[in-house]
């Protein structure tokens, strides 16, 4: 009877209502991706700015053709990977241990979120300044102890790593308060019943914990992952590529093609590659949410 | 030692040290910005308990820092209390809606946050150049709204979904409107919810670095390009860049600690319920 009533209002209030947030995110995330995509089939001109005729898959055909394509999607794969993997076991092991609760908990929880939320520009930086090969921070401690320091991010065959391990540094922290917050509202039925049936710390965590908590840690992990393959910030102040083409990731590259040799045609086929990347990611993300509602 | 103190008191220490290293390099940007420039190249000048605001002043004085911070609040606030406006109503329909795609358009609307940006900036430029609004607030708010109002949508639809249906009926038999019961009854119950949501926003807003770089020049300049623009010029002189570094992450580090719990629960984005 009481549903009956608002079902009869007239149900025009929900265009009023929704119109205005629909026609913005159209004009600003559809359109801008349809433009993109119609211009990754054009020809472009860096002298005049203006858009040419169609030439079907040649971008493409010239991206595929480029090895530099091919390495700089290794690289965002390995930063990924690397990433995210390094984030997710330190941050489930440190979670593990430390969800009971302890003298002060609250507060190291509120401040562990720092990292997540300073301004990713100022992370580059503040790295920068502990990489520097002799005045910064890392060196000098290993300097004093009698061992030489790398150069961090002037080494091609070590940039790459310099930047993932300030990626996990970053990120490492959502995922464990994440963890925190999942191994917090674990229903305590099975953990107690596991005891009971005489299983040891050790087993309770590998065969009960753990697979409760898989269905918030794999969203936790998809959207993370997800935000990896686009990192540009930190790389770009850290290294902007660099050295040579070190850490030319993907982003990277589309930035470099896009607005420094001003081949935005280049710079739009690179995104659409890249939303290739990320359409199936997402999609796996509205399958797990999903799961996870009707499951609730 | 009890067995469970001396537990706690172990949880105590590897939570200090994991404290120390999520929060050592902020704090040592912040050192370094305290102290007189002429000491920031050694560790011995660095770990000094000489404090000074030399490089503060200097930096507030001799850059263009002053006028990007304003140009920074300016956008995160506008674009935050905009995206705000737009996604309360929408994410109410979503939530009182008995349609069964609402829910389906709620994901669908999440997961335009996920789009790169790139292929969103590449069109823009092109649009703002030829509208001449490059380089202004306008093109900025305006664009911080392809991923502030997706979140927003999103978030706000899970509180909105959150109020009883019974206070709205209440209203309604009393012969409130739609907007009505939207405005004096719905909109109050999510104050909390609207405040985190927008916080996340601001987050979001203040700390973005590359529609900000292709589409500003000096005029509408926000803080994190200012701060690669320094790193470029100012590359050698630290206590300049730390200064601004910190100038740039402080508030947004403080905002974030105020309402520090719900925002994991915004960044997590369905991972916790």
């Amino acid at each position: 009877m009481m549903h009956a009533i608002s079902k009869k209002v007239s149900d025009r209030w929900f265009l009023f209502f929704v119109l205005p947030a629909v026609l913005v995110l159209l004009a600003v995330t559809i359109y801008p991706f349809v433009f993109s995509l119609t211009l990754s089939f054009r020809s472009f001109s860096t002298r005049t700015l203006q858009i040419g005729g169609f030439v079907g898959l040649a971008n493409y055909a010239d991206l595929l053709a480029d090895i530099s394509t091919y390495r700089a999607i290794a690289r965002t794969m390995v930063f990924t990977g690397i990433s995210v993997l390094g984030s997710t076991l330190i941050a489930l092991a440190l979670s593990l241990f430390l969800y009971k609760p302890f003298p002060g908990h609250r507060v190291f929880r509120s401040l562990y979120i720092v990292p997540m939320v300073i301004t990713p520009v100022t992370v580059g930086l503040t790295w920068r300044v502990l990489y520097n090969p002799v005045y910064g921070f890392i060196n000098a401690v290993l300097r004093s102890i009698g061992l030489q320091g790398p150069s961090w991010l002037s080494d091609t065959s070590i940039a790459l790593f310099s930047t993932i391990l300030v990626d996990i540094w970053q990120w490492t922290p959502f995922l464990f308060l994440i963890c925190l917050a999942g191994l917090d509202s674990l229903p305590l039925a099975p953990l107690e019943a596991a005891s009971v049936d005489g299983a040891t710390g050790f087993q309770v965590t590998r065969h009960v914990i753990i697979p409760l908590l898989f269905p918030t840690l794999r969203i936790a992990v998809l959207i993370r992952t997800i935000d990896a393959v686009r990192t540009f910030d930190i790389i770009h102040i850290l290294t902007r590529g660099g050295p040579g083409t070190a850490t030319e990731t993907l982003t990277l590259l589309g930035y470099l093609r896009g607005f420094q040799f001003f081949h935005l045609e280049e710079g739009a086929t690179i995104s659409i590659v890249l939303l290739i990347i990320v359409i199936p990611l997402a999609q796996l993300y509205i399958r797990f949410s999903s799961k996870k509602e009707s499951r609730a | 030692m009890t067995r469970k103190s001396f537990r706690n008191y172990l949880r105590l220490t590897i939570a200090l040290i994991v404290l120390v290293v999520f929060l050592f390099p902020f704090l040592w940007m912040i050192n370094i910005s305290l102290k007189p420039q002429t000491s920031v190249f050694d560790l011995s000048g660095v770990l000094s308990l000489n404090f000074s605001l030399s490089a503060y002043v200097d930096v507030f004085t001799t850059t263009e820092l002053m006028s990007t911070f304003i140009n920074s609040i300016v956008v995160a606030i506008s674009t935050t209390l905009l995206a705000l406006a737009l996604s309360a109503p929408a994410a109410y329909a979503f939530a009182r809606s008995s349609k069964g795609y609402a829910k389906n358009i709620s994901f669908w609307i999440l997961t335009l946050r996920m789009a790169p940006p790139i292929g969103v900036v590449i069109p823009f430029y092109l649009f703002a150049r030829s509208l001449h609004l490059l380089d202004t607030h306008f093109v900025l708010i305006v664009l911080y709204l392809s991923f502030n109002l997706p979140f927003s949508i999103w978030m706000l639809t899970g509180f909105f979904k959150g109020v009883p249906a019974e206070i709205e009926e209440a209203a309604f038999i009393d012969g409130c409107s739609r907007w009505g019961v939207f405005m004096r009854i719905c909109v109050p119950c999510v104050t909390p919810g609207l405040v985190a949501c927008g916080v996340i926003a601001l987050i979001f807003s203040w700390n973005e670095f590359l529609f900000a770089m292709i589409l500003t020049d000096i005029t509408a300049r926000t803080l994190p390009v200012t701060i690669a623009s320094f790193l470029l010029y100012y590359g050698t002189q630290w206590g300049r860049l730390c200064a601004a570094g910190t100038v740039v992450a402080v508030p947004i580090v403080v905002i974030a600690l105020a309402f520090q719990k719900r925002i994991v629960h915004g960044f997590s984005m369905g991972a916790l319920k």
